[in-house]
């Protein structure tokens, strides 16, 4: 910082009087063709002689030569050995790259996949744990099928998470009223089987084959006193099946 | 390739004052090259011009990538581990072909890359390609992409920077 305001300060201190022919600026404008020595004999001679008699510009030259020939003492540097065969590394191996790249282009997507997973995940590619993966995902996918669970809901799930509860909350709702339903349906057809029992028996004449069935059954009744239910699936003239139960208790039909 | 490694390293290397950081750059630039060889044509102008204007692009890069700055180089730590008896001045006035020139010379030139670093790279980058790269002021002016007027100036500016950190250091060293 001090050595830029020193050269804003020479600069400050130049004038645009005419020394010996030359201008400050004009001398400045020159200095590095002087200090190439390509100038010409005239201009040459001007601006050595304005730097001898101007104060400011003479010391500028100076310093530029000073800095110039320290510069150009520098010697150049011998690279590390290294480096061209790195160069020649990195280059083949992008050049390799983008034949592969080409290359890669006209496999199909699945040979793509495989081999862009076959680095991360090579011991997982063997045929026994793809066998167990294939099975767990079907099952899986079975389950969620009887559950009820759609792709979208899980979709919809992780893509907002703040869903999940409302979504778990419906499809509890839901399962739970099909499973209402599907009670609710039973009985009625229980019920309905129930009334067509009843009306036949009501319907039904009084038969003595009746009566000697009920005795052979009561002389195999328990002597234990328990009830005991004997059950007599048959099939009706119509080819229904109706279920029929009879309960005996000491004797007694209920 | 095996052409130019050695200039585009001297030239990363004087403006990064780091072996390290030039020979990754020098590597990067000739990985540039090859990418973008089909965009060079000779009309355009002459391939070490296009090659130094690449090299330049990228060491302005890594400049504002790395924040470096004037003042974080310190000549003075550098004069510090490097002084012995000698003076600066004794250092470069005496002609004699002794066994220590050789010394003399490379801590000489120790400074002067260290000063160099110290100066602004608008500077650093035109007194570079001049001195010691040797490019015209037509070359330089169309690889800084500046004037040939403003690229005098700041070689003129350069130098004297140059010469005045270098002074400095001497009086200091002849104190010490």
């Amino acid at each position: 910082m001090r050595d830029y305001f020193l050269v804003i300060k020479g600069r400050q201190a130049m004038n645009n009087e005419a020394k010996n022919g030359m201008e400050c600026s004009e001398f400045e404008a020159l200095l590095a063709d002087a200090l190439d020595d390509s100038l010409a004999a005239d201009a040459r001679t001007a601006f050595d002689e304005h730097g001898k008699s101007c104060e400011v510009c003479g010391p500028l030259f100076a310093e530029a030569w000073d800095g110039m020939v320290m510069v150009q003492g520098l010697a150049e540097l011998e690279p590390p050995k290294n480096l061209v065969h790195n160069i020649l590394a990195a280059t083949s191996r992008k050049e390799a790259t983008a034949e592969q790249i080409a290359e890669e282009a006209k496999l199909g997507w699945m040979e793509r996949m495989r081999r862009t997973l076959k680095p991360q995940v090579g011991g997982l590619m063997h045929s026994r744990f793809a066998m167990s993966f294939a099975m767990a995902f079907f099952s899986l996918s079975i389950t969620l099928t009887l559950a009820g669970v759609k792709i979208t809901d899980v979709k919809n799930m992780v893509e907002h998470p703040s869903m999940l509860r409302k979504n778990a909350v419906l499809g509890f709702t839901h399962v739970e009223a099909k499973v209402a339903s599907y009670y609710e349906n039973l009985r009625l057809v229980y019920q309905v089987q129930a009334k067509v029992r009843e009306l036949k028996k009501n319907t039904a004449p009084v038969t003595d084959t009746g009566g000697e069935n009920r005795q052979q059954n009561r002389k195999s009744a328990p002597e234990d006193g328990r009830p005991k239910e004997y059950e007599n699936y048959s099939m009706e003239r119509d080819g229904g099946l109706i279920a029929q139960t009879f309960t005996w208790h000491e004797g007694a039909q209920i | 390739m095996r052409l130019h490694n050695r200039r585009i390293y001297n030239l990363c290397y004087r403006f990064t004052n780091s072996p390290d950081d030039a020979q990754d750059l020098t590597q990067e630039v000739f990985i540039r090259v090859y990418r973008s060889m089909a965009s060079y044509h000779i009309e355009k102008g002459a391939f070490t011009t296009w090659l130094t204007t690449l090299t330049r692009n990228l060491l302005v890069d890594h400049f504002r990538k790395s924040k470096q700055d004037r003042v974080t180089d310190s000549i003075d730590a550098g004069l510090r581990e490097e002084d012995d008896s000698l003076s600066l001045g004794d250092r470069l006035e005496d002609p004699r072909p002794t066994p220590d020139d050789r010394l003399a010379s490379k801590e000489t030139q120790k400074m002067v890359q260290m000063a160099l670093a110290r100066i602004s790279p608008d500077l650093r980058e035109a007194v570079i390609l001049r001195d010691l790269q040797d490019m015209d002021y037509k070359e330089i002016a169309q690889v800084l992409r500046v004037p040939e007027g403003t690229v005098k100036s700041r070689i003129n500016r350069g130098r004297m920077e140059l010469a005045r950190l270098l002074s400095r250091n001497k009086r200091q060293a002849s104190n010490e």
